[in-house]
């Protein structure tokens, strides 16, 4: 598959903590790739590295061949890539409508207002917030806020979407309804890289698992391989089986 | 919570209503009395409510200023040297004047781009020393130091006291009406909703692919114009005078004070702002002395900030609404 997203080296450490260390990664045009770790291993970053929120200390992001490390998180957005955040971040003083369209008008649709309230009032109604629309975003749980987050990252029509945890703390059924609107997302041709603890979710939907683990890719490869990886096991699994874990709940 | 006062400052379409009611009132008074100094208070408020809607605007796109008085003065000086040295008739360098401050403000904006609150204030306040500074010195030559500039006359020589002060007050209305025409449809705009986005999270705007760089240097700039357009209107009309004490710091705080008690981020907050704390001052405190009006003032504002934290005008939203005069108003 032809690779959309291409990592080589990615290495960021704040202050003398190796948050990053030397990190290949591949997404697949339409490919869904999880990406899971331990609290720290630095799964966030990873994506905030590749956003642009923090550029990295070395290492290159190519996106379309495109690199990235240089750019503002503006443009890379407008190339194609949108992301939620682990803590949901809405604008608090605009409506769940306007947080919603934000990405239409800005990224790389640039589409009208007019046009960009319709498509996100359509985007809304699809993860179950149409109803709440015209609110501010104070009005929403934290289930809620990251269906917004999810709402947002889908409105702005990017080829590549980063996804940070959408599903902690969800029920089994609205697992379900995750899991469906995941395989929708894959249909239409989207590319995903997904940080996610709901090893239920990761394990249904992504073709290719990276485990991350000190800021280092430990292992890589189809779901069957991970769960059957002697270092994974040690470093992530078993810790979490340990720990009780398990499907973790809401953090 | 209802919707924010900023979020219903994108939707309610009624700008040209709320326009229209501003002429008609003001017209009103215009008819029932032409008492000079009720005129000369009103036409500083028109004027200043410019420069509120200025300050406003740059807080939409949530920089904090805190040396407005920066363009206040260049707009006035570009203006009135305009007008003086090159022979520019006053309506016309009054609209040429403020593209000094408006490029001073995409320059500030530029410089700052990367701070906020308290310290894009305290920077900004800053400028305003530093360009007093320069206008006394540097530029001493052109602008008769500390004993500043006489400013040419907007209106023709030779009208009536009462005329002059009727045509000012037209003037100023005219414009004040404009700007809020024209900063209301902004906010309703794409770049208004980039503003928003910026003042709300500007790391969530960035990912969601707003130019934040470009829209805050953006606001400065046109936050610039619009204050030194008042700037120029104030040395043409009322003071026909400037002076480097236009680069005081009262004349930076005044447009934060109108603004909260008015109702930030919407495009009437600034200017029934300005009304109130202004009619409030001239007509009652002034006799009262600096010092005891200051702290009037002050008071004033803590309490609208304590009891109406979006201002008066969801007040008198909520008023019109009672009424049922206008049953377009959403809340
Ligand atoms: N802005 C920052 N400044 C300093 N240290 C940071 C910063 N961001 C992350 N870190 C540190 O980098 C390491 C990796 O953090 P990161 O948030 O990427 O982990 P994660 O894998 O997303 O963990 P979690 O599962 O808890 O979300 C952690 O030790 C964290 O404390
Ligand atoms: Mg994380």
């Amino acid at each position: 598959m032809a690779s959309l997203l291409r990592g080589r080296g990615i290495t960021k450490s704040f202050g003398g903590l190796l948050a990053l260390d030397r990190v290949d990664l591949e997404v697949g045009a339409g490919e869904v790739v999880g990406l899971i770790g331990q609290n720290g291993a630095g799964k966030t970053t990873l994506i905030n590295a590749i956003t642009g929120v923090h550029r990295p200390d070395a290492g290159s992001i190519t996106f379309d061949g495109q690199e990235l490390t240089r750019l503002a998180p503006d443009r890379i957005a407008r190339l194609g890539i949108a992301r939620t955040f682990q803590i949901p971040q809405p604008f608090p003083t605009l409506t769940i409508l306007e947080n919603a369209m934000v990405a239409l008008v800005f990224g790389p649709r640039a589409s009208g207002l007019a046009e960009a309230e319709a498509r996100a009032r359509t985007i809304l109604e699809s993860v179950g917030l149409g109803g709440k629309a015209d609110l501010p975003p104070d009005h929403l749980n934290i289930v809620e806020l990251r269906k917004l987050e999810l709402a947002r990252a889908l409105a702005s029509g990017a080829r590549l979407l980063l996804l940070d945890e959408i599903n902690a703390g969800l029920t089994a059924a609205e697992i379900q309804e995750a899991i469906a609107l995941i395989e929708g997302l894959r249909r239409q041709g989207l590319a995903i890289l997904m940080v996610e603890h709901v090893m239920r979710v990761i394990l249904r939907v992504c073709e290719r698992i990276i485990v991350l683990h000190f800021g280092r890719k430990i292992a890589e490869g189809t779901p069957r391989e991970i769960a059957g990886d002697p270092a994974v096991i040690t470093a992530y699994l078993g810790a979490r089986r340990a720990a009780g874990g398990g499907d973790r709940a809401g953090r | 919570m209802a919707p924010t006062a900023a979020s219903r400052a994108r939707r309610t379409p009624p700008s040209l209503g709320i326009a229209l009611g501003m002429v008609a009132g003001a017209a009103l008074l215009l008819a029932v009395t032409r008492e000079l100094f009720l005129l000369q208070v009103l036409t500083f408020v028109f004027i200043f409510a410019i420069y509120a809607q200025s300050w406003n605007l740059v807080a939409h796109s949530g920089q904090f200023s805190l040396g407005h008085a920066t363009f206040l003065g260049l707009g006035g000086y570009a203006s009135i040297l305009l007008a003086r040295n090159l022979g520019l008739p006053p309506a016309v360098s009054l609209f040429v004047g403020p593209l000094l401050p408006a490029l001073v403000g995409l320059g500030i904006g530029r410089l700052c781009v990367r701070l906020r609150e308290w310290y894009l204030g305290m920077v900004t306040f800053g400028f305003t020393a530093i360009t007093q500074l320069l206008v006394v010195e540097q530029f001493g030559w052109l602008t008769n130091r500390w004993d500043g500039l006489e400013a040419p006359r907007l209106l023709p020589a030779g009208l009536s006291v009462e005329g002059a002060a009727v045509g000012n007050y037209l003037i100023g209305l005219g414009l004040m009406v404009a700007t809020y025409l024209a900063v209301a449809s902004l906010m309703r705009s794409r770049t208004g909703l980039a503003f928003a986005t910026i003042h709300d999270n500007e790391l969530v705007a960035g990912v969601s692919g707003v130019d934040v760089r470009r829209y805050r240097i953006l606001a400065m700039g046109a936050g610039g114009y619009l204050a030194g357009l008042a700037g120029a209107l104030n040395g043409h009309t009322l003071t026909r005078h400037i002076s480097p004490g236009v680069f005081g710091i009262e004349d930076s705080i005044w447009p934060l004070l109108y603004s909260i008690a008015g109702g930030l981020r919407t495009p009437e907050g600034p200017i029934l702002g300005t009304l109130v704390v202004r009619l409030f001052w001239e007509l009652m405190l002034r006799r009262l002395g600096g010092f005891e009006s200051l702290i009037t003032i002050v008071l004033m504002l803590a309490v609208i900030v304590r009891f109406f934290p979006q201002g008066l005008y969801p007040l008198v939203l909520r008023g019109v609404a009672a009424v049922g005069a206008r049953p377009a108003v959403r809340r």
